[in-house]
C-alpha cells in the first residue's frame, strides 16, 4: 500500500518536472495554473476537510496574497520578493482576527459568514479601496524581474510553481503526522471528546485558519506574477465555491484526493474547450454526480497508519 | 423625511421579494436542515420561464390581459414546482443519510446547473421584460408614490403568507410538517410519510419562489442568468436574520433585510450594499448565533 | 483539605433545577461512587466538574483553586479527564491514533516544529507513542492498533476511552457508567482495571448503576436524587440507609439509561 502511493507521487512528480520539455506555451500555462491551485485547494483543505471548517470564502486569503504582492510592487515599486514575507504574515493575521469570532458558529451559519467575508472582500476590491485595489478592472503591470531574470517567463513561474506545491505537499505530509494535525481531526470528530482531553478547539480551529491563509496567500504571490495582472473576478465568491467543491469531491483530508479533485475541476475543462461556455454547467453536473455516486469523495483520506516502532515489538 | 418614506417603500418592496424567496430556504432548511442553493436559481429560472410563458399567451391573442397574467403565475408556479421536485429527487434524495458537506456541494452543483442552464438557453446578457404586464397606474399618497406594481407586490406577498401561517398551523399536513422539522424519526414512527412532506415543502417553496422570480422581473423589468444568486443570497441571509427554520421569523427578516438594503442604498452608498448586508449579517451571528427569532439549542452530552 | 470539593453547585436548564446546591468531597486516593436514580442528575455534575456545562452557583474546588466555569480544556489541563456514558471515541481512527490524543498536553512539540520535522519533533513523537504502546500493552489493545475504533466492539471502545483517559496521567479520573453494556466477564475484568488504576495512584470518581460493582470498588458514596445529595457515606452505611432504600425502591421501575 505503502509502495503503490510511493510510485504515484513519484510518477506525477517525474512527469511534472520534466513537463516544460513539451514545449508547449499553452499547456505549461494550465500546469502552472494546476500546481497554484492545487496549493490553494490543499490549504482549503487544512481548514474544511481537517479542522472541519466550512469555509466558503477561501478565495478571499488567495487573493489578499495576489494583491498585496501587486499593491506593493505597482503602487509602491517594490521588488517583488520585498512581499514574500508579507503574503504569509497579513492573510494569516486576517484569518486569525475574522475567524475567532464566528468559529463557534454551528457549520452551515459559519459557512454563510465565511461566504460574507469573500463578498465584503470583493466589494472592497472592486470599489478601489483607499486607492490601492484598483476598482473593477484591478492592478496590472507587474514587474517580475529579480537580480535581471524574469519571474514571469513561462518556464519559470512553471517551475516556481511547481517548488511551490512541493514545499506545500511536504508540509501537510508533516502536518499530518504531527500532534497539531491529528489535533484537528480530533475537533473535528468530537469537540466535546477533545475538549476533555485538554484540546482546545478554539485555538485549533483558528490555528486552521491561519495556517490554510498563509499558505494560500503564498499561491496568491505566484499566481499574481504568473498573469502580472491581479483582477477581483479571480478571487470571487464563486472561486470559493469551485474550491470548496474540489475539496469535497476529491475527499477531505485526503492527499491525492485533491490532487485529483484539481485535475477534474481544472485540467479536464482545458482538454474540452470547445465547451466552454458550458463549463459551469458540466461543473455542476459534475458535482452533484460524483456527490450522489461517492458522498466521501473520490479518494476517501485513511486513517491508522503508524509509525513503524509502535505496530512492531 | 420623502427620501427616508420613498425608501421605506422600496424597503416593503424588495423586502416582500426576500420574504417570499426565503421561505423556501427556511421550510427546506427546518425539514431537511441543508441549504437548498438551487432555490435562487429556481427564482431565476422562474422569470424566464414566466416570460416565455408571457410571450407565447400575448401571441396567441385569444385571453384578455388579466387572465393571461394570471395564467402565467400559474404555469411558472407549476414549472418551477416540476423542477424543485426533480432536484429533491436527482441532487437531494440519494444523499439524505450522507455526510452534511455532501449535500451542500450536490446543492451548489445543482445551484450551477439550474444557473448556466439558464445562460445556456437564454444567452448571457441581461433580458427585458415588457413594461405593459401590468397597468402602468400610480398613487401619491403624502408625497410618496406607489405604483400598481408595487402595491399588487406588497399585497400578493402578504396575502401568501398568511395562507402559509394557516396551513402551516391550522392544517393536518401542516402539523405534519412541522412535526417533521422538529424530528423526523418520531414522525416517521407516527406514521407521517416523511417523503411526501419533503415534496411538499419544495412543491410550496418553489411556487411561493416563482412569484418572486415573477416580481422581480415585473418590478426590475431586467433579468440575468445570475439573479439567482444575488436575491438566493439575501433571502439566505433574511431567513438566517430571523432564525433559519422559523416561518415567521424568514418573513420578519426579509423585510427587515429590505428595510436596511434600501435605506443603505438611499443614504450610505449602493455599491457597497451587499458588503454592508453581509456585515450586518456576521455581526448579527456573532451576538445571537441562531438569529433574532431562531431557538437556543443546548447540546446534549 | 479534599483534591476536589464541590461546594453548593447549582445547575438550572430552562427552569428546571438539574443540580441543586451539589456538595461533596473527593480525598486522594479515593474510590468516588455517584449513585442515585434515572435522570437525578450525575452526569450533569460531571459535566459541570469536567467544565461542559457552567453551573450557575456554586464552587469546584481543585487543589485549592475555585475551577468552575473554566474551558474543559483547562480543566483537563489540570490533570482532571473523563470517559463518556455512551462512548466518544475519534471513530474513523484506530486504536492507537485514538490513544495518543490524549497525550496532547504532555506532548511539548509545536505547532512549527511539527510542520518542519525538527530533532526536537521526532524525539517528542517517538517517546509518546512508545508511551501509547505500553498503554495499549497494558489495557490489551496491541492487537487492534490500527483498526478504526468504530468497527470494535463495545467492551473494546470502553477499553480503549480509559486507556485515552490515563494516557493523559491524570490525577482524577471520572469515569461515567463504564461498565454499561457490558458482559459479567467484561466487568469483572473492567473492576481489576479499575483498582489497578487506583494502585497506580489515580484518584477514580464514578457514576455507575451496577449496584454489587459499586460496593465492592469504592470507599464513599453520596446519593443524588432530583438533583439533591440525600445522603452520604461508605458503603454500609448507604446499604442501610433508608432514605437510599426509599428513593431507589421509589423508581426501580424505570432501570434504563438516563
Amino acid at each position: 500500500m505503502k509502495n503503490k502511493s510511493f510510485i504515484g507521487y513519484a510518477v506525477l512528480f517525474a512527469f511534472l518536472a520534466l513537463f516544460p520539455i513539451t514545449n508547449d506555451p499553452r499547456w505549461l500555462t494550465v500546469v502552472t495554473t494546476f500546481c497554484i491551485y492545487s496549493v490553494v485547494a490543499l490549504s482549503l483543505d487544512i481548514v474544511l476537510g481537517r479542522a472541519g471548517m466550512f469555509d466558503m470564502g477561501h478565495a478571499l486569503f488567495f487573493g489578499m496574497g495576489a494583491y498585496i504582492t501587486a499593491i506593493m510592487n505597482v503602487h509602491f515599486g517594490l521588488n517583488i520578493l520585498t512581499a514574500l514575507p508579507l503574503v504569509i504574515i497579513i492573510p494569516a493575521l486576517f484569518a486569525i482576527v475574522l475567524s475567532t469570532p464566528i468559529v463557534h458558529l454551528r457549520g452551515d451559519y459559519l459557512l454563510v459568514a465565511t461566504i460574507g467575508m469573500n463578498i465584503v472582500f470583493e466589494q472592497a476590491l472592486k470599489n478601489d479601496l483607499l486607492g490601492l485595489t484598483g476598482g473593477p478592472n484591478g492592478i496590472f503591470g507587474l514587474d517580475a524581474t529579480v537580480f535581471g531574470f524574469y519571474l514571469d517567463d513561462g518556464i519559470t513561474i512553471y517551475y516556481i510553481a511547481f517548488f511551490l506545491l512541493l514545499l506545500t505537499l511536504l508540509l501537510i505530509r508533516n502536518l499530518e503526522k504531527s500532534k497539531v494535525g491529528r489535533a484537528l481531526h480530533y475537533v473535528q470528530e468530537d469537540p466535546i471528546a477533545a475538549e476533555s482531553l485538554g484540546i482546545s478547539t478554539r485555538f485549533y480551529r483558528v490555528f486552521s485558519f491561519a495556517l490554510g491563509a498563509a499558505l494560500a496567500g503564498l499561491a496568491g504571490f505566484v499566481f499574481s506574477i504568473q498573469y502580472a495582472a491581479v483582477s477581483p473576478e479571480a478571487f470571487n465568491f464563486m472561486t470559493s465555491v469551485i474550491f470548496f467543491a474540489i475539496v469535497l469531491v476529491g475527499g477531505k483530508a485526503s492527499i491525492p484526493g485533491i490532487l485529483a479533485g484539481t485535475f477534474i475541476m481544472f485540467v479536464l475543462p482545458e482538454i474540452f474547450r470547445e465547451f466552454a461556455t458550458a463549463r459551469y454547467f458540466v461543473f455542476g453536473l459534475a458535482m452533484v454526480v460524483s456527490m450522489v455516486l461517492r458522498p466521501e469523495g473520490m479518494l476517501p483520506a485513511k486513517y491508522g497508519k503508524l509509525p513503524k516502532y509502535v505496530t512492531e515489538d | 423625511m420623502d427620501i427616508f418614506l420613498q425608501q421605506v417603500v422600496n424597503g416593503l418592496i424588495i423586502g416582500s421579494i426576500y420574504a417570499l424567496v426565503a421561505l423556501g430556504y427556511t421550510m427546506v432548511y427546518g425539514v431537511m436542515k441543508l441549504i437548498n442553493f438551487a432555490h435562487g436559481d429556481l427564482v431565476a429560472l422562474s422569470a424566464y420561464i414566466g416570460l416565455m410563458f408571457y410571450t407565447q399567451l400575448i401571441g396567441l391573442g385569444v385571453l384578455p390581459q388579466p387572465l393571461v397574467v394570471v395564467s402565467v403565475f400559474v404555469l411558472t408556479a407549476i414549472v418551477a414546482a416540476a423542477v424543485a421536485l426533480l432536484v429533491e429527487r436527482v441532487a437531494y434524495r440519494p444523499l439524505r443519510n450522507a455526510p452534511r458537506l455532501s449535500a451542500v456541494v450536490s446543492a451548489l452543483g445543482a445551484s450551477m446547473m439550474i444557473q448556466n442552464g439558464i445562460m445556456l438557453i437564454w444567452g448571457p446578457n441581461i433580458t427585458i421584460f415588457p413594461s405593459d404586464i401590468l397597468p402602468a397606474v400610480s398613487w401619491t399618497i403624502y408625497g410618496i408614490t406607489i405604483t400598481f406594481v408595487q402595491a399588487a407586490m406588497i399585497i400578493i406577498t402578504l396575502v401568501l403568507m398568511i395562507s402559509l401561517t394557516l396551513f402551516i398551523n391550522y392544517t393536518k399536513m401542516g402539523t405534519a410538517i412541522r412535526a417533521s422539522a422538529i424530528n423526523q424519526d418520531v414522525a416517521k414512527l407516527m406514521g407521517i410519510n416523511v417523503n411526501m412532506i419533503i415534496m411538499i415543502i419544495f412543491i410550496v417553496g418553489a411556487v411561493l419562489g416563482s412569484v418572486g422570480g415573477l416580481f422581480i422581473g415585473m418590478y426590475y423589468r431586467g433579468i440575468s442568468f445570475n439573479l439567482g444568486w444575488v436575491y438566493g443570497l439575501n433571502a439566505f441571509i433574511a431567513a438566517i436574520l430571523g432564525g433559519i427554520g422559523n416561518i415567521p421569523g424568514s418573513m420578519v427578516g426579509g423585510y427587515m433585510l429590505g428595510l436596511f438594503t434600501a435605506l443603505i442604498a438611499g443614504y450610505v452608498s449602493s455599491s457597497w450594499a451587499e458588503a454592508f448586508t453581509f456585515i450586518l449579517l456576521i455581526l448579527i451571528l456573532i451576538v445571537r448565533p441562531t438569529g433574532i427569532l431562531g431557538e437556543r439549542v443546548a447540546e446534549k452530552v | 483539605m479534599g483534591l476536589l470539593e464541590l461546594k453548593g453547585v447549582t445547575k438550572v436548564f430552562g427552569g428546571v433545577v438539574a443540580m441543586d446546591k451539589l456538595s461533596f468531597k473527593v480525598d486522594e486516593g479515593d474510590i468516588y461512587g455517584i449513585i442515585g436514580p434515572n435522570g437525578a442528575g450525575k452526569t450533569t455534575a460531571f459535566n459541570c466538574i469536567t467544565g461542559i456545562y457552567k453551573p450557575e452557583e456554586g464552587e469546584i474546588i481543585w487543589k485549592g483553586e475555585n475551577i468552575a466555569g473554566m474551558h474543559p480544556c483547562d480543566i483537563a489541563g489540570k490533570g482532571i479527564v473523563r470517559t463518556f456514558q455512551n462512548i466518544r471515541l475519534f471513530g474513523k481512527m484506530s486504536v492507537a491514533e485514538n490513544i495518543i490524543s490524549g497525550r496532547h498536553q504532555k506532548s511539548k512539540q509545536t505547532w512549527f516544529q511539527g510542520l518542519f520535522s525538527t530533532p526536537f519533533y521526532k524525539k517528542d513523537e517517538k517517546e509518546n507513542w512508545l508511551k501509547v504502546k505500553d498503554i495499549m500493552k497494558l489495557m490489551g489493545l496491541t492487537e487492534y492498533a490500527t483498526i478504526p475504533t468504530q468497527s470494535l466492539a463495545y467492551g473494546i471502545q470502553r477499553r480503549v476511552e480509559i486507556g485515552r483517559a490515563l494516557a493523559t496521567e491524570p490525577e482524577l479520573l471520572i469515569l461515567d457508567e463504564p461498565a454499561a453494556g457490558l458482559n459479567e466477564k467484561e466487568t469483572f475484568e473492567l473492576m481489576e482495571l479499575i483498582k489497578r488504576i487506583k494502585d497506580s495512584g489515580i484518584t477514580i470518581l464514578l457514576i455507575e448503576h451496577d449496584m454489587d460493582m459499586v460496593m465492592q470498588l469504592v470507599n464513599k458514596i453520596t446519593v443524588i436524587n432530583f438533583g439533591k445529595k440525600i445522603s452520604e457515606g461508605d458503603p454500609d452505611f448507604i446499604q442501610n440507609d433508608p432514605v437510599v432504600i426509599e428513593a431507589y425502591l421509589g423508581s426501580a421501575e424505570d432501570e434504563e439509561d438516563e
